[in-house]
């Protein structure tokens, strides 16, 4: 006498989407280098001093914090929905729901190149000339203040302070 | 049973009615006599559905070690850890399947008339169970439903001829047959236990069936080239071991001795495929094989001196063709050295050396040279994919290789941030040389070739209770210190558990190692990472107020071998050093390419 063990399509279908829930929510192995980050001009001038300072800092020969061709910075390009309003307001106003927006705003971007983006650094020049970034998903903010801002590689120390953690999976 | 280690994996032997539970610390555990529901520790008899190839393919029964398939029976009966799991289940299938039944509708079912006195069993068990024949299953209270188990238990005969039970413990020892870097496949040992010889042989990858310990000592032997048997290790005593057999006997190729060559033997140098060594030059190889640099790269289309270990080199003649696809290689055969078309060649299992003559082909041998490609033959192919697919992302690699599903990880795809394939990709270029990667008596051992952590740790069998998987070490791989050239180096956090795996492939500075791994920023390319956690880094800005430009990383190394390669392992932590290199130089020379067509790293 034996008793065999059946059961229904739909419960071998649900037990297998759970498993692969369970299974991409689990496993984490891979690595990424460097994060891809949106970068955006608040200051009231709007003045290029900087942004060029900075993107000779990311392209020159030997950056201080930054792996060559690893990681990407959109300065010009703009994800859809990520406004210099939404950043100012996430950024340098901490509004919780800003920044919430901004966070799955940068980690749903797609494109050829991203898919993904890590943080958002923002240059503001009022009350002192600084870096401002935050990352996606911890939303955590950091503030650098640039030491003089026509020395380049002081654009480059302070950018290297804020730069957001790769925090989207491999 | 209740007090004795975890099991993880159960056979039966139907020729002697045996029951075999393999314990988590390696002991066997021998049940014989009784009942089988008893041995099994199958209380209701349950049994397994089957998928078309006729193999069992539960559905929703679980805590199940194996099966059993009895002599003269075509079913394949559930074999569980303990009596407590064998009777969980049971009560969970009955809940499941009979919920609207009442106890004869039930007992039609489970116990049909054919197979037995329905009546006197229906009637048994309302006076076993004290259950009226009105009640529907699913109306039963926790304490009727455990009576019920009780009684089907009883009248299934779980609990006959105790008297005849026996339960013996044996400590079981496994060995892994290696020439010291890689598997060796039919090899044979014999086992000598009371005057009487057995003879077993090696699998596909090097391992030999358990050895179960006996009461006499068990001398281990092996035959060398002339037909002795010599002895290489006694198994005995209380506890059973993992360990590897090396081969003592070096086995060359080719002529040798004779000071004139046979005359059928052809004048022409047959070409062959060399695997750059670390700290290997053109020069070097040139010399080592009685040819010019320049004919070396004639015969590879170089145009430059440059080589790199992992590359293969057409040596006398220009390579063969390769592609990528290829089935899993076996561990090499004992004597003979086979190369798929199409495949990056692996190294000898054995030791191979060729006699060079002069260039006519005649004369005395120049030397007896050992190519001793021995050094981490899985790199071999991690290069050759590496050249293969030039930085390409995952979505294009998944064209051509889908690494998660050729080594059967239960991922179906590489793409997409939810899909990771380092730990793929690393045990691919092992499966492929030859190495053995999978863990069958572990309960998960499919999804664990896809973690990186699965190289260092793999989940055992779930606590019935907690439901949490006991943690066991993964015997296929030895922990070593030092990274040394193509280890299994796991980055691994502050917490210890590893998050990323690659192979070491050379060192950038004392504190640093470069790894070729795959999804390294979706592609199979070079990256640098710290042996052990980093500080922060600050520098002073025009000010001389400190800016921290980069922050402290917990992340860490832990380095691996394949068990076959232990030995290898050693003598290159001992005598070699990890050639030094850049990820830029190296991906570069690889073709590797970047994502940035025009060197712009911003948009």
């Amino acid at each position: 006498m034996t008793h065999v063990d059946r059961d229904g399509l739909i419960w071998r279908t649900g037990f297998a989407c759970l498993s692969l829930i369970f299974f991409a929510g689990s496993i984490s192995a891979g690595v990424v280098i460097e994060p891809n980050i949106v970068y955006a001009n608040l200051s009231d001038s709007q003045s290029k001093t900087i942004d060029s300072a900075l993107k000779s800092a990311i392209n020159s020969a030997k950056p201080e914090c930054w792996v060559k061709s690893a990681g990407l910075i959109y300065m010009k390009r703009r994800p859809p929905g990520i406004t210099d309003e939404l950043i100012r307001r996430a950024l340098l106003q901490s509004s919780p729901s800003a920044k919430r927006s901004l966070s799955m705003a940068l980690l749903s971007y797609r494109d050829d190149e991203v898919s993904g983006f890590d943080g958002v650094v923002a240059y503001a020049d009022k009350p002192v000339p600084r870096f401002v970034s935050m990352t996606a998903k911890t939303l955590a903010i950091t503030s650098q203040q640039i030491a003089d801002v026509r020395n380049s590689k002081d654009v480059e120390l302070a950018f290297c302070a804020v730069k957001p953690d790769v925090v989207r999976s491999p | 049973m209740t007090t004795s280690p975890r099991f993880i994996r159960a056979t039966y032997h139907p020729n002697i009615q045996v029951a075999e539970f393999i314990a988590e610390d390696g002991r066997h555990l021998l049940r014989s006599g009784g009942t089988l529901p008893w041995r099994l520790n199958n209380c209701g008899d349950l049994v397994s559905p089957v998928n078309s190839s006729g193999d069992p393919c539960p559905r929703h029964t679980r805590g199940y070690v194996g099966f059993a398939k009895p002599k003269d029976n075509d079913k394949h009966f559930f074999m569980f850890p303990d009596a407590e799991t064998g009777r969980r289940e049971l009560k969970a299938s009955l809940s499941r399947k009979y919920s609207q039944c009442t106890l004869p509708e039930l007992v039609n079912k489970y116990a049909p008339s054919k197979e037995n006195n329905t009546d006197k069993y229906v009637n048994d068990l309302i006076k076993e169970t004290g259950i009226g024949s009105h009640e529907k299953v699913v109306d039963l209270s926790d304490g009727q439903l455990d009576r019920l188990v009780q009684g089907i238990s009883k009248l299934e005969g779980c609990e006959n001829h105790a008297d005849s039970r026996r339960e013996v413990w044996v400590p079981v020892s496994c060995i892994i047959a290696s020439d010291g870097s890689r598997p060796l496949a039919d090899e044979e040992i014999v086992l000598r236990q009371a005057g009487k010889d057995t003879v077993i042989k090696s699998n596909q990858v090097g391992q030999f069936p358990p050895i179960p310990h006996g009461k006499d000592p068990i001398e281990v032997l092996h035959r060398t080239a002339d037909g002795r048997l010599k002895p290489v290790g006694q198994i005995a005593g209380g506890k059973g071991r993992n360990w590897s057999l090396i081969a003592q006997v070096e086995r060359f190729l080719g002529v040798s001795g004779s000071d004139e060559p046979p005359s059928n033997i052809t004048h022409r140098r047959q070409p062959f495929v060399y695997v750059v060594q670390p700290h290997d030059s053109l020069s070097k190889i040139a010399t080592k094989f009685a040819v010019s640099v320049q004919q070396i790269k004639s015969d590879n289309g170089r145009r430059t001196d440059l080589i790199h270990p992992g590359e293969r080199l057409g040596i006398y003649g220009p390579l063969a063709p390769s592609g990528a696809e290829s089935k899993p290689k076996k561990a090499l055969p004992k004597a003979s050295v086979t190369t798929e078309k199409g495949t990056p060649t692996p190294p000898p299992a054995v030791r191979q050396a060729t006699n060079v003559r002069s260039d006519e082909g005649q004369g005395k041998p120049l030397a007896v040279i050992s190519t001793d490609q021995g050094r981490a033959p899985w790199m071999a192919y991690a290069i050759a994919e590496a050249k293969r697919h030039k930085g390409a992302k995952e979505v294009e690699i998944e064209k051509t290789t889908n690494y998660a599903t050729d080594v059967h990880t239960g991922q179906a795809t590489m793409v997409g941030n939810n899909h990771p394939w380092c730990a793929a990709f690393v045990n691919w270029c092992l499966m492929k040389a030859g190495y053995p990667v999978e863990n069958l008596s572990f309960y998960d051992h499919v999804a664990a070739k896809g973690r990186a952590h699965g190289f260092y740790e793999v989940n055992g069998e779930k606590d019935a209770v907690t439901n949490k998987a006991s943690v066991v070490r993964n015997p296929l791989f030895v922990q070593i210190l030092e990274p040394v050239y193509g280890a299994i180096a796991m980055v691994t956090s502050a917490a210890g558990h590893g998050h990323h795996v690659g192979f070491v492939y050379a060192k950038r500075d004392d504190a640093h190692v470069v790894l070729l791994g795959g999804n390294q920023s979706d592609q199979i390319n070079f990256i640098d990472a710290s042996i052990k956690p980093e500080l922060a880094v600050y520098k002073e800005d025009s000010k001389g107020q400190k800016v921290r430009v980069k922050k402290a990383s917990p992340d860490h190394l832990m380095f691996f071998v394949p068990a076959a390669y232990a030995k290898q392992a050693r003598v290159d932590a001992a005598k070699a050093e990890l050639p030094t290199s850049s990820t830029e130089a190296l991906n570069r020379a690889f073709g590797i390419k970047t994502q940035k067509k025009d060197g712009d790293d911003t948009r």
